[in-house]
């Protein structure tokens, strides 16, 4: 049995989607999986910010396993905090625990934390834009309209403004909502500047 | 923004990270024979556990040594995958190996079973280290079990295409596709059948009985 993890979860409508990518400081999603010795201890999944992505990246891509624990190692929630500081101490783990644990990190990043390492961004793009359109996220759309600045003629989208957040501590799935947010903006803007010329070539 | 150039500070150990530090590991103890350690003394009993994840990448780290120390300058021979597979069963098998004397278990089998990983290549054979490669494996079975099923019927149908194809590529794919513990209760389930029909039967006095019904696992 094999899942396609690089497209958007078909479980997800998109209008509820972009929400949980949108959510701050990050998209958290809890696992069953409990570790021995600590079977008190919740465990959950959090999407990584693109600073930390690079940062794997860099590191550990020439091996797959050390791949797989890196993205663990950054990822995982303890009780809602961080687990674990560093890929040494995720490296305690059991082969067995860690052969449980990165598919369960897996399913989660693919509900979550898209990236251009790992995800059909397209199809993602598509759907989060999808996401945007619905009047459910209207408050979003408002709150992205006074983060864009226009000025000297050109466009500055301040994420950090819309989030409240430094931008390098942004997810890849913070920018890709805000950007379907803007697109939708763009869309209606167009939309009227296109009526408002209809109107006028009428008078 | 990371830098790069922050001072090193302690690192901060979590609820979980401090769990996992101080949990007991499991190891499960296995007898063996033919093995002998340093003095030529018996080894009994080995504990075997787990590796975990720095254990791993250290063994696998060391083989690489061992295997660039071997080859020297022969590109052929160090890009050969035997004898990496083999550098890295042994490093692996020495941290996973743990002393099973008296007052070991107390201790959490604070002694690797054998010197060192040179010593056991110097000194096991292949069968030997396949042994325990054996055991190590089916600890990881034990401590992670994978669940599978069996029932008569999948048994009896397995058995009967191996019986019309023989020793052929066919039945070795189709076993082979079959886990460990399987075949073992599926030789068992063999065993048991292969009583009540033939051994059964043999001995009876000619009587026309038929042979015993098979039952459904349903039943």
């Amino acid at each position: 049995m094999s899942e396609d993890f690089s497209k958007p979860p078909e479980d997800i409508p998109p209008e509820k989607l972009i929400r949980l990518i949108m959510r701050r400081p990050y998209p958290v999603i809890p696992i069953d999986y409990r570790i021995r010795g600590a079977e008190s201890i919740n465990l959950s999944v959090r999407a990584i910010t693109w600073e930390e992505e690079m940062e794997i990246q860099d590191t550990y891509s020439s091996s797959q396993d050390s791949l797989h624990l890196a993205y663990l190692s950054k990822s995982l929630l303890a009780d809602g905090q961080q687990a674990f500081s560093s890929y040494k101490q995720a490296s305690l783990l059991s082969e067995n625990e860690i052969e449980k644990l990165v598919p369960e990190v897996a399913t989660s990043f693919s509900k979550m934390c898209p990236s251009m390492f790992r995800s059909d961004m397209a199809a993602w793009e598509f759907c989060i834009y999808q996401g945007a359109k619905h009047f459910s996220n209207s408050n979003a759309i408002s709150a992205a309209i006074c983060c864009i600045e226009e000025g000297m003629g050109m466009t500055t989208h301040r994420l950090d403004r819309f989030y409240n957040m430094p931008l390098l501590e942004l997810t890849e799935g913070h920018g890709l909502a805000f950007r379907s947010l803007c697109k939708v903006i763009s869309e209606a803007m167009d939309e009227h500047r296109q009526q408002s010329k209809n109107r006028r070539s009428q008078k | 923004m990371n830098t790069g150039n922050s001072p090193k500070t302690e690192e901060v150990k979590s609820k979980l990270a401090l769990a996992i530090e101080s949990r007991p590991r499991i190891a499960h103890e296995f007898e063996v024979q033919g093995f002998f350690g340093l003095g030529d003394k018996e080894i009994i009993k080995v504990a075997i556990w787990v590796n975990v994840k720095a254990e791993q990448d250290s063994a696998l780290a060391a083989a690489y040594k061992v295997v660039s120390r071997l080859t020297g300058d022969d590109k052929r021979a160090s890009e050969d995958d035997d004898i990496l597979i083999d550098a890295k069963t042994t490093q692996i098998l020495f941290q996973a190996c743990r002393r099973a004397e008296e007052g070991d278990k107390e201790a959490g089998y604070k002694y690797p079973a054998f010197p060192s990983p040179e010593w056991m290549r110097n000194n096991l054979t292949t069968d030997q280290l396949a042994v325990l490669l054996n055991l190590y494996h089916e600890v990881r079975r034990r401590e992670s079990p994978v669940p599978w099923e069996i029932s008569f019927n999948s048994v009896m149908t397995l058995a009967k295409v191996c019986s019309q194809r023989g020793n052929t590529e066919f039945s070795n794919t189709m076993l082979s596709a079959q886990s460990r513990e399987w075949i073992q209760q599926a030789f068992i389930i063999l065993s048991q059948t292969y009583k009540e029909d033939i051994l059964d039967n043999s001995e009876s006095d000619g009587a026309d009985e038929g042979a015993p019904e098979l039952q459904d696992e349903a039943e």
